[in-house]
């Protein structure tokens, strides 16, 4: 199950050493000179699955709901589950003790690089090199054990699953094997492509001081030759204008740094070393029979390959469907951080000002043709910071992400999702909003008087200041809660719901939020860091998990100012424009046109929209539905659902919500809730977040929640499990 | 929104592929509240209003149903290995069971045969009846544990 790759092991079976062991394998027996390299068999993750029972768990985790209808923040959810059965999962002993030996042999006292090998990874003539898991500067063998673990669960990281066509990814079959080499020190280390991928004569080498990581993930710009491929005479020398190099500090893995001295001055290759690259390549292309992408190092004068494989074009991140989007989310901690100041230090408040800025215009004083100007330049900055939203907003999301994986890392929780709890307790917008209302709430109980008034409709007798100073508060705060972005409720109506929601407030005890992150786990969590030596602080890492989970709640109540400034224009226009049929739900481009004068088609497809939405006569019946839980807990009631978001004065405390996306500009009804389920998947969405605020359980990725689902049932959401049940206790 | 959904269609679909997949069934009859399930051999209609099967007279089962012809079956895909979890469907049928009358007999019996050509003595034995489900309602469960209905009349109670 464990093998040393040498001149005499002759195994060199992809199926059993996966790609790139079997490369080495092969480098190997042809007598290169390559690091000491054992390579565990992919039968060894076979029986670290059987031995934890996890084929079948991971099948089920994929079968949940079908792949194209998962968003990829379900897919990184799915993903992470996997992951954590793979850390939580043990060895089984006979493997756990070869291993060791093993270890012991060959690897005492020295850094160790652990690799995946997946059986498909180099395979054909697309590469999804890096797809998967590569762990460096990994020593004894208890961290091995870790490393090996978290290289198989990488077989089903979520880039490998969107992927997972391409690769052929299958749980029923689908193994990895792993490499684990000995960190030999680097002088100086680099490529070859033994042919220009472009160039048939010619042939490209580039080197950087120190170790290759920083070049091959592109951190680190490296010197470049372009060499003849018949003489090995240099055609271009272009080198880099920042020397750095990666170099290893003693268990605490790889560090950059600046290339300082007499190095600096020269090319990180002497002719010598060149024309020994170049030879090494052209060896490599003969012996294997094709032309070579090939990692080398030299390490004390003695030149090594790291890796061989065929030139092939890149298949990840040149693509133009939207996976390589996913793909530019995973961001490193230190850029992660810079997303944070710009959004926090630069585009919130900007974002505010504008907000601010629209509000006081006075849309009455304009001419239809200004108003239609103004229409449509509100609809410019709306679209402007959309734009910054997906750009900024929704990749910094991933700081909760990146700070969940070393969570997970660290303390190996049972429940995967455990980290939210210590992300919670920070004074997010929508909570501030809901504790405003609890407030009035609250006024409207103990004043008799106040509340007789609301009832009557007697609004401008109100004379009650606190009263009148907290509801200004909220409208000044979050603005009219009502409206969407094409459907204005006016001011009035907008007061009748408003003070609808707050009845039902008062029905219903102050609740507040749950504790502030369970203190205990932020201790240990910090302890586990600081022992684990990570390139941050624990605190750090747990301040930009909390900055990124605040934010995912607090944008969008920003951006909710700006669309509503954009609702506040359309209304106005559709006030000037006579025929409410015709314009009613009409969309801004419209309404313009409208304003302006110019001929509009009869139909609008706001109205074609509605009819959408008949609901399906039918003898099926839906009994129970699966989907994430993604909040604990258990509750059954009869449900509400949410199709605009003026539903959700009509809520009723103790009802179930039921909607299609939840945004946060409507989770004040969060707190009148018995439980939320929510079409829209995920772990870390909206809806999630605030039922693990209020304690409430949540059910997120049902694909059916607005059709199968209908208002006024009565419902039972195991937040546990993940399913929804439709029927009352008994059955119906 | 336009998620997709499951319509009646393809749930009729699901569960006649399911019924057509499989040879046997678990029976649930009862006696004085007291459960009692067997093994049958059964065919059903192509509209899956009926589920037929066979029985000698001499059984428990047969004179369960005498007394109490509501029934309950189950047929399912299992494969008795670990992948059922994710990978198995399953369908609880509830109906009400009678004998095949005279005049449909000799269709039915074809039916039968089709699926279960082996038992072309048996079930022109004397000794057995040829009975007949009508169908009131599948509970169609797949994905571990997602559920589906489909009513075959406008009563969507399960337990009547």
């Amino acid at each position: 199950m464990i093998s040393l790759l040498n001149k005499a092991n002759s195994v060199d079976s992809v199926s059993l050493l996966g790609g790139k062991g079997a490369a080495l394998a092969r480098l190997a027996h042809g007598g290169f000179s390559i690091p000491a390299t054992l390579c565990l068999h992919s039968t060894a993750y076979d029986d670290f699955l059987a031995a934890n029972g996890a084929r079948e768990k991971i099948q089920l985790e994929l079968a949940r709901k079908d792949f194209k209808e998962m968003r990829w923040e379900e897919i990184w959810d799915a993903s992470l589950r996997i992951r954590n059965l793979f850390l939580n999962g043990r060895f089984p002993d006979q493997l756990a003790s070869q291993i060791r030996e093993y270890v012991e042999r060959h690897f005492v006292g020295k850094a160790m690089a652990v690799r995946s090998s997946a059986p498909d990874e180099d395979a054909g003539h697309t590469s999804f090199a890096g797809l998967h898991e590569s762990y460096l500067d990994i020593r004894g063998v208890e961290q091995l054990f870790d490393h090996i673990k978290k290289v198989w669960a990488s077989l089903w990281n979520d880039r490998a699953l969107l992927y997972r066509q391409e690769l052929g990814l299958d749980a029923r079959q689908s193994r990895m094997a792993v490499v684990i080499q000995d960190m030999i020190d680097s002088d100086t280390s680099g490529i070859v492509f033994s042919q220009h991928p472009d160039q048939p004569g010619q042939m490209v080498i580039e080197s950087v001081y120190g170790f290759n990581q920083g070049l091959v993930d592109g951190e680190i710009e490296p010197d470049r030759w372009i060499v003849d491929r018949k003489n090995g005479s240099v055609l271009s020398l272009s080198e880099a204008n920042q020397p750095r190099q990666a170099i290893l500090r003693d268990g605490h893995g790889l560090h950059k740094q600046e290339v300082v001295g007499s190095q600096a001055a020269k090319p990180s290759l002497s002719n010598e070393e060149l024309a020994a690259v170049g030879n090494l390549a052209l060896d490599l292309e003969k012996y294997f029979g094709c032309p070579q992408d090939c990692e080398w190092t030299f390490s004390n004068g003695k030149l090594i390959v790291l890796q061989s494989r065929p030139v092939t074009s890149l298949a990840v991140g040149d693509q133009k469907d939207e996976r390589s989007w996913y793909f530019s989310l995973h961001r490193s901690f230190g850029n992660l951080i810079k997303l944070q100041q710009e959004i926090e230090g630069t585009q919130l408040p900007a974002m505010a000002e504008e907000a601010k800025a629209l509000e006081e215009i006075k849309l009455e004083s304009m001419s239809d043709l200004e108003l239609a100007a103004e229409v449509e330049r509100r609809m410019a900055i709306n679209q402007k910071w959309v734009d910054i939203y997906w750009q900024q907003f929704i990749p910094f999301a991933h700081g909760m992400r990146l700070f969940g994986e070393v969570y997970n890392d660290l303390i190996k929780p049972d429940e995967p999702f455990e980290f939210v709890s210590l992300l919670a307790g920070n004074a997010m917008l929508s909570t501030a909003r809901n504790k405003l209302m609890a407030e009035l709430a609250a006024l409207i109980n103990e004043d008799p008087q106040l509340a007789g008034q609301l009832n009557r409709g007697y609004l401008s007798a109100i004379t009650h200041e606190e009263f009148l100073v907290k509801l200004n508060q909220l409208k000044r705060g979050f603005g009219n809660l009502f409206s969407s972005q094409t459907d204005l409720v006016d001011e009035q109506d907008s007061q009748k719901m408003l003070f609808a929601v707050l009845g039902q407030f008062a029905k219903k005890p102050m609740q507040s939020t749950r504790e502030t992150a369970a203190q205990e786990k932020v201790k240990l969590f910090l302890e586990k860091a600081r022992l684990a030596q990570l390139a941050f602080s624990g605190q750090e890492i747990l301040d930009l998990g909390r900055a990124s989970y605040r934010l995912r709640d607090d944008d969008n109540i920003y951006l909710g100012k700006i669309e509503q400034q954009l609702a506040v224009a359309v209304s106005e226009a559709k006030k000037r424009l006579d025929d409410q049929a015709l314009f009613g739900k009409a969309e801004p481009e419209r309404i313009i046109k409208a304003l302006r004068g110019e001929k509009i088609d009869a139909v609008s497809s706001g109205a074609a929209k509605s009819k959408e939405a008949t609901t399906l006569k039918t003898q099926i019946k839906a009994r129970q539905l699966t989907g994430q839980p993604a909040a604990r807990g258990i509750a059954r009631g009869p449900c509400r659902l949410i199709q605009d978001p003026s539903d959700l004065a009509s809520f009723q405390e103790g009802e179930i919500l039921v909607v299609d996306a939840i945004d946060p500009n409507m989770t004040f009804v969060a707190p009148l809730a018995a439980a939320i389920v929510e079409r829209r998947g995920g772990m870390l969405i909206h809806g999630a977040i605030i039922a693990r605020e209020y304690g409430i359980p949540c059910v997120t990725g049902i694909p059916e929640a607005m059709t199968l689902i209908t208002s006024g049932q009565v419902i039972t959401v195991d937040g546990y499990l993940g399913i929804v049940t439709l029927g009352g206790k008994g059955d119906d | 929104m336009t998620q997709p959904q499951e319509t009646e269609k393809e749930i009729r679909k699901k569960i006649s592929a399911l019924l057509e997949s499989q040879l046997l069934a678990v029976l649930a009859s009862q006696r004085h509240g007291q459960p009692y399930s067997s093994l049958i051999a059964f065919a059903h209609s192509k509209d899956l209003r009926h589920i037929y099967f066979v029985t000698p007279k001499a059984t428990r089962k047969f004179i369960n149903l005498i007394s109490e012809p509501r029934v309950s079956l189950l047929v399912d895909s299992r494969s008795n290995t670990e992948v059922d979890f994710h990978q198995a469907e399953a369908v609880t049928i509830m109906g009400v069971v009678s004998e095949v009358g005279e005049d449909d007999l000799a269709a039915c019996r074809s039916l039968y045969l089709t699926r279960h050509p082996y038992l072309e003595e048996f079930i022109h034995s004397p000794s057995t009846a040829f009975l007949q489900v009508t169908v009131r309602s599948y509970i169609l469960v797949n994905n571990f544990q997602h559920v589906m209905e489909l009513h075959m009349t406008d009563d969507h109670d399960i337990f009547a």
